[in-house]
């Protein structure tokens, strides 16, 4: 009876020894056929525009799946519609994660809908690479799970305004932002910019986001005669701005963050006002690049996406993806939260289709750099200036934001 | 004679208008509470009920506060039963982290009032004011179940919430807005 005993407890053991490593290799979201990766976005409501975010990312994740996956696994892709409502944000991301079990999170359009869901991903180890806004909140401080390649809009500022002094000439510069974490994070870049230069802002006029009538936010600015201009604003309030300045005669250099760079829609919304005006670019211009890989997309996406806009969201929600397939490729076929995230820390000088990538055990931020785009006639920009790269030094401006 | 005659007639007018407002607060559904009884995760809405006209949902403050959540949680408020597309389904209107006390305030934003409670869609006009478009009709009036949905626990907590049909004076108002082009309604 003993002997049997010990023979019974003998085979569990053995049983438990030879499970374990099935077991232990078990990772949500990961078969061995597939990898199944979310992202939320709004395909619906007034921020649809931006929508194509998550479609880009999609299109990437075709190529990917017909060039045959990445370690035999093909890429599931989950993508829904949160209408840039934090609340219906939290939701999808609950039942992406643990109804759909997606391995990991990309992109996913707006600060506070991100801003929402970000503990809870990390609290539930879930990779998350390239929220497509340009806050500080996302790598600064950094966590393990979490990898940002949006440029900051601190660096954004910065780089405008030394543009503007350094090679325009500009003298007398001014900010017009939205009274949030965006608008403060591009009036903190633009302070410390000209800090440098030892020069300060001639005034700092902000907007709140229901505001309509922008009559006297334009007659502040204008009394401070500034010869540049920098808007951090929604495209509605851009749109408000330019026509309102235009009324009253006021005409300066116009510069302005990646979130207004879709000139073909601001060049109509302003009826033509938006000529002239400079922004920064997270990536390659749509119709305006001779990165090779762009023409592989845009072929891709004729083939899978034909209705799509080729517009400058559009393709940032690929860029914004790219260093995510490159650490699933470099990951190899055991595939977890944590070997993903190795193999995140060890991209170095990835080139897509945006600046050149690098992170790093404690480096959470991709890139620095952006480059100067303007709104030519029609709507078409060009390209003003290579890669330029930020010299902020983010702990100043960090603990100036209180941070 | 007249003129005293006339000073008594308004302070008659006052009095009963005093009177009157006394009672309409009388009359207002007092705030609710929390219950002191309930030991596990409870939540109330404020206010408790709501007309549907769009002047009334986007200028009043809705707020679910809630207790007895984890500190350092965060939650979600879902309507239940919501009829949509002819099904019946879950609509996320709130959400707020946890506090150290185990509390929190959710407020219903704008979007989510104009988007979920009355069906509309926001635009602009010509002076690139933003105009509230109804060309559907709101959620329908009834009592709903509020759900707070914990993100990182089972946690849970429900109330009832009522919305009512558009009132007369919701109506007026509406109309008003609809006059100075701020509500276009394309039903």
């Amino acid at each position: 009876m003993k002997k049997g005993l010990a023979m019974l407890y003998g085979c569990v053991v053995v049983l438990c020894l030879a499970l374990a490593p099935v077991v232990m290799a078990e990772q949500r979201g990961v078969t061995d056929t597939e990898i199944r990766i979310g992202q939320y976005g709004p395909q619906t409501g007034p921020a649809a525009l931006w929508g194509s975010v998550a479609r880009g990312s999609g299109l990437l994740f075709d190529i990917i799946n017909a060039e045959g996956g990445i370690h035999g696994r093909k890429i599931t892709y989950f993508l829904r519609d949160d209408g840039y409502m934090p609340a219906r944000t939290k939701a999808i991301v609950k039942e992406l994660v643990e109804d759909k079990q997606v391995f990991a999170m990309a992109s996913g359009v707006g600060t506070a809908p991100g801003m929402a869901v970000k503990k809870y991903l990390d609290t539930n180890q879930v990779p998350w690479v390239g929220p497509a806004t340009g806050s500080s909140h996302w790598a600064f401080p950094p966590t393990k799970y979490l990898f940002a390649d949006y440029p900051l809009y601190i660096d954004e500022a910065s780089i405008l305004v030394n543009y503007a002094v350094k090679t325009l000439g500009k003298k007398r510069i001014a900010i017009f932002y939205q009274n949030d974490d965006y608008g403060k994070e591009g009036v903190a870049g633009a302070e410390y910019a000209l800090e440098k230069l030892g020069m300060k802002l001639v005034a700092s006029v902000s907007v709140e986001p229901l505001d309509t009538d922008l009559s006297s936010h334009c007659m502040k600015l204008k009394e401070a005669n500034p010869d540049m201009v920098l808007l951090w604003l929604l495209p509605k309030h851009g749109a408000i701005i330019l026509g309102t300045a235009a009324k009253m005669g006021f005409s300066p250099q116009w510069m302005t963050t990646s979130t207004l760079s879709d000139t073909p829609i601001m060049f109509q919304i302003t009826k033509g006002l938006y000529k002239g005006v400079i922004f920064t670019s997270f990536g390659e211009l749509p119709d305006a690049t001779t990165n090779p890989l762009m023409d592989k997309y845009k072929a891709a996406k004729d083939k899978f996406a034909p209705n799509e806009r080729w517009g400058v969201f559009y393709t940032a929600g690929i860029l914004f993806v790219e260093p995510m397939v490159e650490a699933l490729k470099k990951a190899g076929r055991d595939l977890t939260a944590d070997s993903f995230v190795k193999a995140m820390e060890s991209i170095k000088d990835f080139q897509g289709i945006g600046p050149k990538l690098t992170f790093g055990p404690n480096q959470r931020q991709g890139s620095r750099a952006s480059f100067l785009g303007r709104c030519g006639e029609g709507g078409k920009s060009e390209k003003l200036s290579d890669w330029l790269t930020s010299d902020v030094d983010l702990d100043v401006v960090l603990k100036k934001l209180g941070r | 004679m007249r003129k005293v005659w006339s000073k008594n007639r308004y302070l008659m007018a006052g009095l009963m208008l005093g009177v009157i407002s006394m009672i309409a607060v009388g009359c207002a559904t007092a705030p609710a509470t929390f219950d002191p009884n309930v030991k596990g995760p409870q939540m109330i809405v404020e206010p408790s009920s709501l007309g549907l006209n769009v002047a009334t949902v986007t200028g009043t403050a809705i707020v679910f506060k809630g207790k007895g959540f984890d500190p350092s949680d965060s939650v979600f408020i879902e309507l239940l039963g919501v009829k949509k597309e002819g099904k019946e389904v879950k609509v996320p209107i709130a959400e707020a982290d946890v506090g150290s006390n185990g509390e929190f305030a959710a407020k219903v934003e704008t979007l989510v009032k104009v988007s979920e409670l009355l069906r509309a869609q926001t635009g602009s006009n010509e002076k690139m004011e933003t105009t509230i478009i109804v060309s559907q009709p709101t959620i329908d009036p009834g009592v709903y179940t509020a759900k707070a949905v914990s993100m990182n626990s089972k946690k849970t907590a429900e109330c009832k919430w009522i919305l009512e049909p558009p009132s007369f004076w919701g109506n007026f108002k509406d109309w008003i807005g609809e006059s100075q082009g701020k509500i276009v309604k394309k039903q």
